[in-house]
């Protein structure tokens, strides 16, 4: 029985140890030993985040090192952004996160990228526009524009505009915004007086606006990358893009692509003068002042999101790759279409937003 | 302290705290002979199962979980990896690293896998419903068939004629405002078997957790993690006469919960209905030498989720009907023959099919199994043929051996080719579903040897086992991005997985104590071997939410009518991200339970009284959703039975 009774001693003990060894110890890694103003020049990749359970992150290009920093969100502000990073943008130097799931927009420093507010409460925010020195704009999927109290951050107003409201462009003292095609086939296209915050007019100008800029004529070129059919892919029309003129709110032509794309993007050069637009086989390239459709693709490689680097003038391109792993982002002379370089970012490339 | 160093550490305690003392072990012909009495649907897991590692646990350790799901029974006392994404949310498990599409779901010998998905939601699985879980490691699919790659669980309820009738009543209140009650009512007599068994659910779950996403780190309350959760099941034997029997189950269960968002994100507004009805005929006529059998099943499924935010209103509709005939045969004292032929129709009423969709399987099975008495040993050979038209499903056979080596050792050794079936999803979701991807195969390989003693003094029992295995899994399917936007599957992956498994367990007596240890833990490496793109940064590298390390340990002490239980199990690190960059640290979850058995007047009580996550541990199973804290719950037993 003794010799029983010490093998049950021995037995807790194993126990006590297998205890005492898994003690908590966290660790924190905090290299951020930089300038003061690490993120005052170049470029940021927002990259959505790994599907359903990750969480977004920011990449940070630096020009002249070409060095690639990730998840600088993170790095500085010691908390994740959150599920799914959307887009960026920068006004009045600081950076407007909008994180779409977790229905936010974090407000970080544009130069240190610290954390100094978040705008809440916004129901799947897709864009931030600031529209004057002390106003912005958010769109969300919820049908809403939130117009926000740039010194405290707050929603002063809710816009209601109905479908999925997305990407956003503020001239003339109007906001132009499209109605993507977010979880209902939306092809509307609002505009808002910025003065009064209301809306002045739905308008139809193709199927799935998905992206738009606006030109040196003060013209805006919408992407409609048309609504996809999953059952009858043929069944699809191609994708188009229309010349609008907001000083007379109408459509001066339409261009068939010959393809589609459903998440179409576009952006323009430094100049306004060139457009870059994406169809699911490359870059394709049109001259706005001779607008006519290319056959061939400017860049024959597909990509998620593209971006234009007005002080380079190069053409980002991001490509997620397997969507599970790290992205790439190559860059491309905006002339000569040759590559400049490629680097990796985080998981899923979505947005370049320069600084 | 380095998370590799202490995972090193813990598996060297480990191994010299059990080395010390114990030269034990496991043996299958063991089971075997105690198990003699069960029903057909369980004869192929134990007469045809030489070589396999199979755990059982049995009602004494149900019976702690009375009021909780099966996810939380598993996560507490197997080597399974479970992956919950919350308090009484959906639990995906899967054994030796694999899927859980590739881990099969039987209850009472039918499949209950959704058709759909080829997974189970073991949350939605009360534990209170069965009399009996039993585990296999490793492949069966010339047992069981598709999807059991890593292995399979098995859950019964077993009629047991002429024992007594009862009726068991139990009131459960625990923290996060969980209100649960059950009841059972078992008739029996010589020839008729009837059990009834209710069980309801109702939950907040709204624990306080510390958002390490949100700014400051402030601590939330858990928002729209409600779960109403209500059950019936019934069970019917008749013994017709001497050799024939007939049984039926019927399960119905009903189950709502609201769906919480992430820690990173603030809103929520999901909610799941589910509802299920499963049944099972079962006719037998047993002989001394034989034994033929009729099964028909049919399982319902209808589940609807819906989510405002973000505009999604699915539903899901799927019916299941199984039919399934065989046969035993003794062909002499030590060879053992089993055969039969299953066809099982799937239905599936889902939007995104564009209509209905069918899958009808029809498949021949056939075991055989020898007792080689000479040298103590017992070989089997299983093979499995499954026919759906225009699939290519591979043949799967198996060899298993096991016997004794020298001595109180035994060894078991076990070899088979496995495969899953695409699920009905991969190949009709539009868009992307691909109606021309092949099964996915496997090759498993496996050994152990264990060690049994039986003494009678200190130690009672004494086993301990060592397992190893490798398994090569080919096609495997995964969903990609294609050029059209949307995703597609593929038969790309070819994955390589292998680990080693220790499991020991001591019965022994203080004095008036009996107390039973059971311990065991397990290493598992899984990763893709191959690199689909020169992009692929999972090549090589360890699945994301599978730890290398487990740990459990379980002690359970009784002394007279007071019953103590202390469990805690490590799960090692887990990455999050494909090139293993990220990962969520391990964790450590203890459990202690104590009950007291009062009886009077031909009634029985027991009180009980149960403390999960003891040391109040901050974890997360799935990155960014919580898990409660230190948790308690109160049950409360009334057991009135009249012994014939």
């Amino acid at each position: 029985m003794k010799k029983a009774f010490k093998k049950f001693l021995l037995t807790l003990i194993g126990i006590a140890c297998l205890f005492a060894s898994c003690k908590k110890d966290k660790q924190i890694i905090n290299d951020n030993n930089e300038t003061t103003n690490p993120f005052e020049t170049g470029v940021f990749i927002v990259n959505e985040g790994a599907f359903q359970t990750g969480t977004g992150t920011v990449s940070f290009l630096n020009r002249s090192t070409k060095v690639v920093k990730q998840d600088v969100f993170n790095l500085v502000n010691n908390r994740p952004l959150g599920n799914v990073a959307q887009s960026m943008t920068i006004f009045n130097d600081k950076a407007y996160i909008v994180v779409n799931n977790a229905a936010k927009v974090e407000v970080v420093d544009a130069k240190t990228f610290k954390s100094v507010g978040v705008i809440n409460d916004v129901s799947l925010p897709r864009f931030f526009i600031g529209v004057s020195s002390i106003k912005g704009y958010v769109s969300s999927w919820s049908g809403k524009i939130s117009v926000i109290n740039l010194s405290d951050n707050s929603i002063t107003k809710t816009i209601n505009v109905g479908g999925s409201p997305d990407k956003m462009i503020a001239t003339g003292g109007k906001a132009y915004i499209i109605g993507s095609a977010g979880f209902t086939s939306d092809s509307t296209f609002h505009i808002i007086d910025i003065a009064s915050d209301t809306k002045l007019n739905t308008l139809v100008i193709g199927d799935n606006p998905s992206d738009m800029v606006l030109d040196a004529n003060n013209k805006i070129w919408i992407i409609c990358g048309a609504i996809p059919h999953w059952v009858d892919s043929n069944n699809t029309k191609n994708a188009v893009l229309v010349k609008f003129n907001p000083t007379t709110n109408s459509v001066e032509q339409t261009f068939d692509l010959g393809s589609k794309n459903f998440g179409a993007k576009i952006v323009i050069n430094a100049a306004k003068t060139k457009l870059f637009y994406t169809l699911s086989n490359g870059i394709y390239a049109m001259d706005v002042n001779n607008p006519v459709v290319s056959q061939m693709p400017f860049i024959a490689k597909s990509f998620y999101a593209i971006g234009f680097d007005n002080t380079e003038s190069i053409l980002y391109g991001a490509d997620p790759k397997l969507y599970t792993g790290n992205g790439w982002v190559y860059r491309y002379n905006a002339t000569s279409a040759s590559v400049v370089d490629s680097f990796q970012v985080g998981i899923i490339p979505t947005f370049f937003s320069f600084n | 302290m380095n998370i590799y160093k202490t995972s090193k550490r813990i598996f060297l305690l480990y191994f010299s705290f059990w080395f010390v003392d114990i030269h034990a072990q496991n043996n299958k012909a063991d089971s075997t002979i105690i198990l003699k009495t069960f029903t057909i649907s369980s004869e192929r897991l134990y007469d045809f199962s030489s070589g396999q590692k199979v755990i059982t646990l049995d009602s004494s350790v149900l019976k702690q979980y009375a009021f909780q799901n099966i996810s939380d029974l598993i996560i507490q006392h197997t080597l399974a990896n479970v992956k919950t994404y919350g308090s009484s949310m959906l639990s995906n498990i899967g054994i030796r690293g694999n899927a859980s599409n590739q881990t099969g779901v039987f209850w009472n010998g039918i499949n209950i896998n959704s058709a759909n998905i080829g997974m189970t939601d073991f949350s939605l699985l009360p534990a209170f419903f069965f009399d009996k879980v039993e585990m296999q490691y490793g492949g069966g699919s010339s047992l069981f068939g598709s999807g059991c790659i890593g292995g399979s669980f098995h859950f019964f309820n077993d009629p047991i004629f002429n024992k007594k009738s009862e009726v068991n009543l139990s009131l459960s209140k625990a923290s996060y405002n969980d209100i649960s009650a059950a009841a059972k009512v078992v008739f029996s007599n010589v020839k008729f078997y009837s059990a009834t068994s209710a069980f309801y659910k109702n939950a907040l779950n709204d624990f306080e957790y510390i958002n390490e996403a949100k700014f400051g780190m402030p601590v939330e309350k858990m928002k729209n993690a409600a779960v109403l959760s209500k059950g019936l099941l019934q069970d019917f034997a008749y013994k017709i006469n001497k050799n024939q029997k007939i049984s039926v189950s019927a399960w119905g269960q009903n189950n709502y919960r609201q769906i919480p968002g992430t820690m990173t994100t603030d809103i929520s507004n999901a909610k799941q209905y589910d509802q299920t009805i499963r049944s099972v005929l079962n006719w037998d006529m047993t002989t001394e030498n034989n034994k033929i059998y009729i099964k028909v099943a049919g399982i319902f499924e209808d589940q609807h989720f819906t989510d405002s935010i973000v505009h999604i209103d699915s539903r899901l509709k799927i019916t299941n009907q199984i039919s399934e005939i065989g046969f035993s045969q003794k062909i002499n004292k030590n060879i053992k023959i089993e055969g039969g032929i299953n066809n099982t129709l799937s239905i599936a009423d889902i939007q995104a099919y564009n209509g209905l969709r069918k899958q009808n399987k029809t498949s021949f099975f056939l075991s055989y199994n020898h007792f080689i008495l000479p040298i103590d040993w017992l070989v089997q050979f299983s093979i499995r043929y499954d026919l759906i038209k225009g699939i290519k499903i591979p043949l799967p056979p198996s060899l298993g051996l096991e016997g004794r080596i020298w001595r109180f050792f035994y060894g078991k050794i076990y070899v088979s080719k496995n495969y899953r079936i695409p699920t009905l999803n991969d190949m009709f979701w539009q868009p992307g579903g691909n109606p021309d991807l092949k099964s996915e195969e496997s090759y498993n390989q496996e050994a152990s040897l264990s060690a049994r003693y039986s003494g009678k003094s200190f130690f009672k029992k004494a086993e301990i086992s060592l397992t190893a295995y490798h398994t090569i899994i080919n096609n495997c399917i995964e969903w990609l991005p294609t050029e059209n936007v949307y995703w597609a599957p593929q038969n790309i992956r070819k994955m390589r997985s292998e680990g080693v498994e220790a499991e020991a367990k001591a019965v022994c007596n203080i004095n008036k104590f009996d107390v039973t240890l059971n311990s065991s833990y397990s290493y598992t490496s899984i990763m893709n071997s191959n690199q689909i793109s020169v992009f692929d940064e999972s090549f090589e590298k360890q699945l994301i939410y599978v730890p290398y390390h487990k740990v459990l340990f379980n002690i359970n002490c009784q002394y007279k009518n007071i019953n103590l239980t202390f469990n805690d199990v490590y799960t090692g690190k887990r990455f999050t991200s494909v090139d293993n960059t990220k990962m969520l640290p391990y964790f450590n979850l203890s459990l202690l339970s104590i009950s007291y058995i009062l009886h009077y007047w031909g009634l029985s009580s027991e009180s009980s009284f149960k403390i999960d996550n003891l040391l109040n541990i901050e974890y997360q199973i799935i990155q960014w959703r919580p898990m409660p804290g230190r948790n308690y719950r109160v049950g409360l037993n009334f057991n009135f039975n009249s012994n014939k």
